[in-house]
């Protein structure tokens, strides 16, 4: 049996409001079809294994992920190695922006982060987006959600992951249509919690490219993962019918 | 004047059906210091209540013991607890020289509110609950919760009444008291914990040092609705609302803040006599007659009210209906739930059925039917033969209120 090894990072503190759920969707998702997965932590003052598939990085708040910060530049090298070597990243919100090249807090002050992903955030932006939203990914895949950050994102001219609408009059004024960033087969995206469980076929995109690394590819779907998919359909379907919107 | 023109208000709004807030908006229109100054001459002065969970109940059970020693008590607990509410909820109280009649106040705050009420009112206590991971898309972060509690406490002119349980809560006691304010604790005995599933689910962000606070009241045993809470000198037998550890928690809290508002008057027979004859609290964990049959409700607020609440059920339910709505805005807590409680949902319902469903999923618990319109879901469920047990319903607060009123129980919140 094929074995994926996931490495959830940090997650005793990096694991805000369900965003481990993450680990969990590809987790199942992977074992219904077949393949065994491993998950290994990497908890503070830990050296990251070398022998890993994909990589997870859940959010937490803006203090939480200051403190984060300087032992995941610590790591920053294997994480970027990882990433030369085509190893996928999904970070979350805060995960997402401490993967990112640089960011400047809420009170202004700027630091360099991982670089993994190309991304640069500022947090304590003067609006902050809150709420269901619901969109198009990249490739025009339906995409849904909840947000709620006040972060601004400068892509460095790499391609959103998603453009979404939000609830009429929801969206308050300097906040970016666009949300998170792909980079290679890597995600980052500020659609909060268990993001794969409502947009599984993210979680599939993931799976499939740290098997394609190895030679192999995604097994079939059953009918778990089928049953899955048409719940997770249904639910963004009533995300946009609460939003009023129309694909 | 203000007061005649919100009780005129509060009329209307009482033949028009309901809207508690309406005579708050009008008074504090009209006279903005209006709840400051009703209060302000109180001789036993006003406690002022708030937290992530269990703020009602514990600003119930204080209210309640108050009244068992002979205070006529002052609550909000017919309005809110934002501002307008708990202008609208004290005024019955209120004679026309603005000036509340009554010894003492009680009031739940909205932890959001909290600092505007503090710089209002000025309360000469406060009690802090808890800080749990609540409505993080009201909140956002739980620091920043802890900041406006923090803010309340600085505005409370006597002693902040703390759990002890609560480290983030320890947190604040030494900065409160290093800007000179007293601290008074209550908690949990370490054993009693120890024995609870999820201890008491405090939100784990705690960042400085946190202080050495003497408990006034201590949970030193606790199974199912009986709880033994030690005060000095004495332990007392008390019936909780409720099976929970929370309820306990509450009740020590409640009998902290009595014992500091009453002092040489405290008397711990009457608080014993006082827990033996309280009601359930509105909607959180009693049996409700549904349809000719038995249903016992839960709350599923936020993960710790979840979480506490399923540990609480004594058994793995053969019958469960899950409900629901967007009054949940951002269900994504629950991938965080211990959900060993549960084997299966007979029904899911209500308007989030489907995103709840994919959790269910991926937690490998089967759901047997997904019915998203709640009225339809609900009878379907109470149409299942019996279990083995009574039929429980997990519901959020808006499908709690909805199910309460389809099935006849037409009582504001206590």
């Amino acid at each position: 049996m094929t074995r994926l090894t996931i490495l959830r990072v940090l997650p005793e503190e990096l694991g805000f409001n369900g965003s481990s759920g993450n680990v969990t969707v590809l987790e199942r998702r992977a074992a219904w079809r077949g393949v065994d997965v491993r998950i290994v932590d990497l908890p503070r003052g830990a050296t990251p294994p070398g022998d890993v598939d994909l990589v997870v990085v859940g959010s937490g708040q803006e203090a939480t992920a200051r403190r984060a910060l300087p032992e995941l530049l610590g790591h920053a090298q294997a994480l970027r190695a990882l990433a030369a070597a085509g190893v996928p990243f999904l970070g979350i919100a805060a995960g997402w922006h401490l993967l990112g090249r640089r960011i400047e807090w809420s009170d202004g002050v700027a630091e360099e982060a991982v670089g993994v992903l190309p991304t640069a955030a500022v947090f304590g932006a003067d609006w902050r987006a809150v709420g269901e939203v619901h969109g198009a990914a990249y490739d025009g895949r339906e995409v849904a959600g909840f947000e709620n950050h006040a972060t601004r994102v400068e892509r460095g001219g790499r391609g959103a992951l998603a453009t979404l609408g939000r609830e009429p009059g929801g969206a308050p004024e300097g906040t970016d249509a666009a949300d998170g960033v792909l980079a290679g087969a890597s995600i980052g995206t500020n659609l909060n919690g268990p993001f794969l469980a409502l947009n599984p076929s993210f979680a599939d995109d993931l799976l499939q490219a740290a098997l394609v690394r190895r030679g192999e590819a995604l097994p079939a779907a059953d009918e778990r993962v089928r049953r899955a998919d048409e719940h997770a359909a249904r639910a963004r379907a009533a995300i946009a019918g609460r939003l009023g919107a129309t694909r | 004047m203000p007061v005649l023109a919100a009780r005129a208000a509060r009329a209307l709004a009482r033949l028009r059906g309901g809207g508690s807030a309406i005579p708050g908006r009008v008074l504090l229109a009209l006279a903005p210091d209006f709840t400051r100054h009703a209060l302000e001459r109180l001789p036993y002065g006003v406690v002022a209540v708030t937290g992530s969970n269990g703020k009602t109940t514990t600003t119930h059970m204080l209210a309640m013991l108050l009244t068992a020693h002979g205070l006529q008590v002052v609550t909000n607990s017919a309005g809110g607890n934002m501002p307008q509410g708990v202008a609208a909820g004290i005024l019955p109280w209120v004679g026309v020289d603005g000036r509340s009649r009554g010894d003492v106040a009680v009031l739940e705050f909205d932890e959001g509110w909290a600092p505007q009420l503090g710089r209002t009112i000025e309360p000469t206590r406060s009690l802090f609950v808890n800080i749990q991971l609540d409505q993080v898309n009201r909140y956002f972060e739980p620091d920043r919760v802890y900041r406006m509690l923090r803010s309340l406490g600085e505005a409370t002119t006597g002693p902040v009444v703390v759990n002890t349980a609560d480290p983030n809560l320890l947190e604040m006691a030494a900065e409160l008291e290093d800007a000179g304010h007293a601290v008074v604790g209550f908690g949990v005995d370490p054993a009693v914990l120890r024995d609870a599933a999820h201890g008491v689910a405090a939100v784990d962000r705690v960042r400085g040092r946190l202080a050495t606070v003497a408990d006034a009241a201590t949970v030193v045993a606790w199974r199912g609705q009986e709880a033994t809470i030690r005060v000095p000198g004495r332990d007392l037998d008390v019936r909780l609302p409720a099976r929970g550890l929370h309820y306990a928690v509450d009740a020590a809290g409640a009998i902290a803040a009595a014992a500091s508002v009453l002092g040489d008057r405290f008397d711990p027979l009457a608080v014993e006599r006082a827990f033996a004859s309280l009601a359930p609290v509105y909607g959180r964990g009693d049996t409700i007659e549904a349809a000719g049959q038995r249903l016992e409700t839960l709350m599923m607020k936020n993960l710790p009210s979840m979480q506490l609440n399923l540990d609480a059920l004594d058994r793995v339910p053969s019958r469960l209906f899950i409900g629901v709505d967007e009054g949940t805005p951002d269900p994504s807590w629950l991938f965080d739930l211990d959900a060993s409680g549960i084997d299966h949902v007979d029904v899911l319902s209500g308007s989030k059925a489907w995103h709840l469903a994919t959790w269910l999923d991926y937690a490998g618990i089967p759901v047997h039917e997904i019915i998203e319109d709640f009225d339809a879901g609900i009878e379907r469920f109470l149409e299942l033969p019996a279990g083995d047990d009574t039929k429980v319903a997990l519901v959020n607060y808006e499908i709690m209120f909805e199910l309460r009123r389809k099935y006849g129980y037409l009582e504001i919140e206590a």
